[in-house]
């Protein structure tokens, strides 16, 4: 009976690692301690608030933020900067990748790239913009990885250009500033976590399989992380801000979950 | 609920009076290979997404026009048949191909493909095809 179970095409073929669980033990226990309780209390007052005028809308997404925000504080606590995600064989990478905007393919405006410059605000030591030919003679890397869509939806992307850490480290960012904000040609406003910037499998990517990045994509810069949602990657980034000033981004601000790891 | 109706979206054809050559050169055409496209799933382009049929091969016309035939229709992929869609009229999304410029009435009246006329195009060719955002 139990090799039947083992064989079961529901039962998973890899389980995690149990050291996983060791490696985390002191962060899963202040969760479960501070967080959990005291978040969880929180949370109960507000969902009974909203529960004693559900009919007000006002109310309820103030209590659905709530846990939105809750929910970026833990991901953000379970977020590990040092662990990797998966990585795929060249022969799955989608060609092209997969357009999506919160604009129609016929709205895309392309950017020019021989003005394009990207700027650098806030806390940050060098701030002369870059021209897209310094930032092509930078030390490149390149990212096979998957690409999930907050729609459901996912696909094997590669991904080069130089690491976002490695290039705020050269223009003298304050890495121990929260917020790493973008801003671009597309008018998506953009800001992630400082371990997510740092991350190694964040990239400031110019290509795409090689290719230079199609307009659709994301020309001449976007943001591509291999740690969080799709909705997450800027595309032709104009400006990179530090900061420790929270900055809602473009979903954000309709509801989106800021953290979105995944 | 806010974020699926934040996106929720229907693809839109040509405007009226624009060709479909004018129409798919702005829908930002990429390179693909012809053998990447064939056995792809081709959508209808509504939020439901139902499945229109599947690329069978991508032929070129006399006229050096490209058409991709679809075995169209069918049930369960029975009593499907080939219909020729201009790729003008087809865009990629992601790993499926969706017909934006014929709806499915008008699909139906497509004549079956016999391929007179036309050349099978080798899967190693490249064409170009132009894309949408999801419809869902």
């Amino acid at each position: 009976m139990k090799s039947l179970f083992r064989k079961s095409l529901f039962h998973a073929g890899r389980v995690p690692d149990p050291a996983l669980l060791d490696g985390h033990r002191s962060l899963i226990r202040r969760i479960e301690r501070r967080g959990l309780i005291r978040g969880g209390l929180s949370l109960g007052a507000l969902t009974m608030l909203a529960g004693c005028d559900v009919k007000t809308p006002d109310s309820v997404e103030a209590a659905l933020r709530a846990v939105s925000a809750f929910n970026d504080v833990v991901q953000a606590l379970l977020f590990d900067p040092g662990k990797l995600a998966p990585t795929y064989p060249a022969s799955m990478v989608l060609k092209p990748p997969k357009f999506n905007a919160y604009y129609d393919i016929m709205d895309v405006r392309p950017v020019d790239g021989q003005s394009w410059r990207l700027e650098l605000s806030g806390r940050i030591a060098e701030k002369t913009p870059w021209s897209l030919q310094q930032i092509a003679a930078l030390p490149e890397k390149e990212e096979i990885i998957r690409h999930i869509c907050v729609e459901g939806w996912d696909y094997i992307g590669q991904w080069s250009g130089p690491p976002l850490g490695d290039f705020l480290k050269r223009v003298g960012a304050d890495t121990r500033a929260k917020y790493v904000n973008f801003f671009t040609a597309d008018d998506y406003p953009s800001s992630i976590d400082m371990a997510t910037a740092l991350h190694p499998q964040t990239l400031l990517a110019t290509r795409y399989a090689g290719e230079t990045l199609a307009a659709p994509f994301g020309y001449p810069l976007r943001l591509r992380t291999a740690t969080k949602l799709g909705f997450k990657n800027p595309k032709s980034i104009t400006a990179i801000e530090v900061t420790n000033t929270y900055m809602p981004g473009y979903w954000e601000k309709r509801g989106f979950n800021w953290f979105s790891g995944i | 609920m806010l974020i699926c109706s934040g996106m929720a979206h229907a693809q839109q054809p040509a405007p009226p009076g624009m060709s479909l050559a004018e129409a798919a050169s702005r829908r930002f055409p990429q390179a693909v290979r012809v053998g990447d496209l064939v056995q792809r799933e081709v959508l209808q382009p509504i939020e439901s997404q139902p499945r229109l049929g599947r690329v069978r091969e991508v032929v070129q016309q006399a006229d050096g026009t490209i058409d991709v035939v679809v075995e169209y229709g069918g049930l369960f992929g029975l009593f499907a048949r080939p219909i020729a869609v201009p790729v003008d009229a087809m865009v990629l999304l992601g790993e499926y191909m969706e017909i934006v410029d014929f709806t499915p009435k008008q699909l139906r009246h497509f004549k079956t493909f016999d391929g007179a006329g036309t050349t099978k195009l080798p899967g190693d060719s490249i064409i170009r095809v132009g894309l949408a955002r999801p419809s869902h």
